[in-house]
């Protein structure tokens, strides 16, 4: 299996699934998985839609126990740890998250804040501190006192992005951010998460759909394949006419982004409009 | 050039935030202030505004256990258990209310709505009808009888976590049951039981006397200190389930916690006064409105139910021509405004 290089500094944090097994009720979903996340790397988990790639974020971050098996943080089982610890290391922006009706970006972007919270709430300096970092580097702070429902999606995405970075974690969990947004806010939202990276060290992980978006912001992609993994390994080591074929059951091309020499898909041209006009 | 700009960036998001924080805080001070006072003096009014008016240092002279010829038991013994339980009541109803409707996300998750309050009424009319039973053991009943009902509905709607949408819609089914198992018992109970039953079906303050207060008192207290401890827990499972995980909520277990807290509080609050149509219902809404949408707002939620019972206490008895009782005249007022909040409701989300 290929070894995908570390970023490790010092504080570094591991998180590590362990064989583990995830079912819901009686339906399982993933039979036998084990995945080291690279620390300080960007990774992405791509597949089919119901292949398991959501499920595997949900057990990583703790929201699903496995059945058999563990996800371990720090060597640890992450379902023993007292769930407001894991909070201050791990953090996961869900699929779709709920914005109170009304509540300012900056209050929202607060909330990050919870896991560092005393039973009586009260908000320090530090609190204050990481709240207008995030706001700042996300691009929000002109926009910290307007009302979460009045701006648009694109922003609305990074206010939830700059939620999780009020958080400090050191591993940042995200389920498909880009979608429903424009390509500019994808872009822009990418752009965000490889910026955190490079600054802070953060350990990213992702679900993404667009396989071109994984060849470009990544460092690692997982393929999944009716729970199983199928593929694993660098951009330019997984993104393959075969593994397109495998995983999506769709025929593609792959090229070579004359930009940044990374892969780049393009379906099969009898997926087009062209084929019925021609005749 | 890169640090220069970035700390001018982050001082206007720290300005932002802090004006934010300050702004929402003040509302909500406000809010409390102004709810406190509308309490307070619809309290007094209350009070000193019946068949005969007391004049206000007759009224407060009784309050503070002065002897005050021809005052002193019409206000002390009375007026004033009266005027308690239905302002405890009114407290009640408002916070176990807003804690269903902040925590489940929907307004109509209100436990009035969802059941509770039939499964409360059940086990009373079972209790006053069929066992005889009244005081203590009576509101052990009636808290046993929304606990229960909690429970199946949290249970039959249960999936993993707890769901919304199906617990609103699996309560909403459950409460007709509910009802028509009341009516059943209702119709076999003697003719003085069933008016009994059936006026504290209504929600009526008009037995209330001083043997209620110490334990709706006790009962308050002991829920909603919990629950306000809470408050920033129930705020941030307002981002839904994955996101309060994230952030380091139990979520089952405070979700859990909450129902019972709630629960306790509701139907500790119906035993002594029955179900006060609406109050639980209406409060959440109105003091968001009051407060603003920064935190849960518990206390706002208490003191609006309160209010909103003085008032229709006041109302009920010098606006008919007969005395009313007091859920007769909540509903009156809580039936067009649940239309007006749904109607707007639906224009800006699905209901459920």
């Amino acid at each position: 299996m290929t070894q995908i290089s570390t970023a490790v500094s010092p504080t570094a944090h591991s998180l590590w699934a362990d064989h583990i097994r995830l079912a819901y009720e009686h339906r399982t979903v993933i039979e036998d998985l084990s995945l080291d996340i690279p620390q300080g790397r960007i990774g992405a988990i791509i597949g089919a839609n119901g292949c398991g790639k959501s499920t595997l974020l949900k057990a990583l971050a703790r929201l699903l126990r496995p059945a058999s098996g563990s996800v371990l943080l720090d060597g640890k089982a992450i379902n023993t740890m007292p769930t407001k610890q894991v909070a201050r290391i791990l953090g996961l922006l869900p699929q779709s998250p709920i914005a109170p009706e009304g509540i300012t970006i900056a209050d929202l972007v607060a909330r990050g804040r919870h896991p560092y919270q005393k039973l009586t709430g009260s908000f320090t300096e530090a609190d204050e501190l990481a709240v207008a970092h995030a706001l700042e580097v996300t691009g929000l702070a002109d926009l910290a006192e307007r009302p979460i429902d009045e701006v648009s999606g694109g922003q609305r995405q990074r206010a939830w992005i700059a939620l999780a970075l009020a958080q400090q974690t050191d591993i940042l969990l995200l389920d498909e951010p880009t979608t429903y947004l424009d390509i500019a806010y994808q872009i822009e939202v990418l752009d965000l998460l490889s910026e955190l990276n490079a600054r802070e060290g953060t350990t990213i992980v992702m679900v993404l759909h667009d396989l071109n978006q994984a060849a470009r912001y990544t460092d690692w992609i997982l393929a999944l394949k009716d729970g199983e993994q199928a593929y694993y390994g660098t951009p330019a080591e997984v993104i393959s006419e075969r593994m397109v074929a495998d995983v999506f059951n769709t025929e593609a091309r792959i090229v070579t982004d004359p930009d940044t020499g990374l892969p780049f898909m393009i379906p099969d041209a009898r997926h087009s409009l062209a084929r019925h006009r021609s005749a | 050039m890169a640090t220069a700009s970035s700390i001018s960036a982050a001082s206007a998001a720290l300005t932002g935030l802090r004006r934010t924080r300050a702004r929402a805080a003040r509302r909500r001070a406000i809010a409390l202030i102004v709810l406190v006072a509308l309490t307070a003096a619809l309290f007094v009014i209350d009070l000193a505004y019946g068949r005969k008016f007391y004049a206000l240092d007759d009224v407060a002279r009784v309050v503070m256990g002065q002897d005050v010829p021809g005052a002193t038991f019409i206000i002390g013994e009375l007026r004033l258990p009266r005027v308690i339980v239905g302002t405890l009541c009114g407290l009640a109803f408002g916070m176990a209310g807003v804690c269903f409707q902040q925590m489940l996300r929907n307004t109509m998750a209100s436990p009035d709505i969802i059941g509770i309050t039939s499964g409360a009424n059940l086990a009373a009319v079972v209790g006053i009808i069929l066992l005889k039973w009244s005081g203590l053991p009576l509101s052990a009943l009636a808290m046993a009888g929304g606990l229960i009902t909690a429970l199946v509905t949290s249970g039959l709607s249960w999936k993993g976590t707890i769901a919304p949408s199906r617990l609103i819609l699996m309560g909403i089914g459950l409460s007709a049951a509910l009802n028509a198992a009341t009516s059943w018992v209702l119709i076999r109970g003697d003719q003085w039981d069933i008016q009994a039953a059936s006026r504290w079906l209504t929600g009526s303050l008009a037995s209330s006397d001083w043997t209620d207060v110490p334990q709706l008192a006790a009962i308050l207290i002991v829920t909603a200190v919990p629950l306000m401890l809470l408050v920033g827990q129930i705020d941030v499972l307002r981002l839904g389930d994955p996101m309060a995980r994230s952030l380091g909520v139990r979520t089952n277990a405070v979700q859990t916690a909450v129902i019972v807290l709630a629960v306790l509080l509701l139907s500790s609050a119906t035993a002594a006064s029955g179900p006060i149509a609406f109050v639980a219902f209406l409060s959440g809404p109105i003091a968001s409105w009051a407060a603003g949408p920064s935190k849960p707002p518990l206390a706002a939620s208490g003191l609006v139910g309160a209010s909103i019972v003085l008032l229709s206490d006041i109302v009920a008895q010098h606006i008919p021509p007969t005395q009313l009782p007091v859920g007769v005249v909540t509903s009156v007022i809580g039936g067009p405004v649940l239309i007006i909040l749904l109607i707007r409701l639906s224009r800006k989300q699905t209901l459920i």
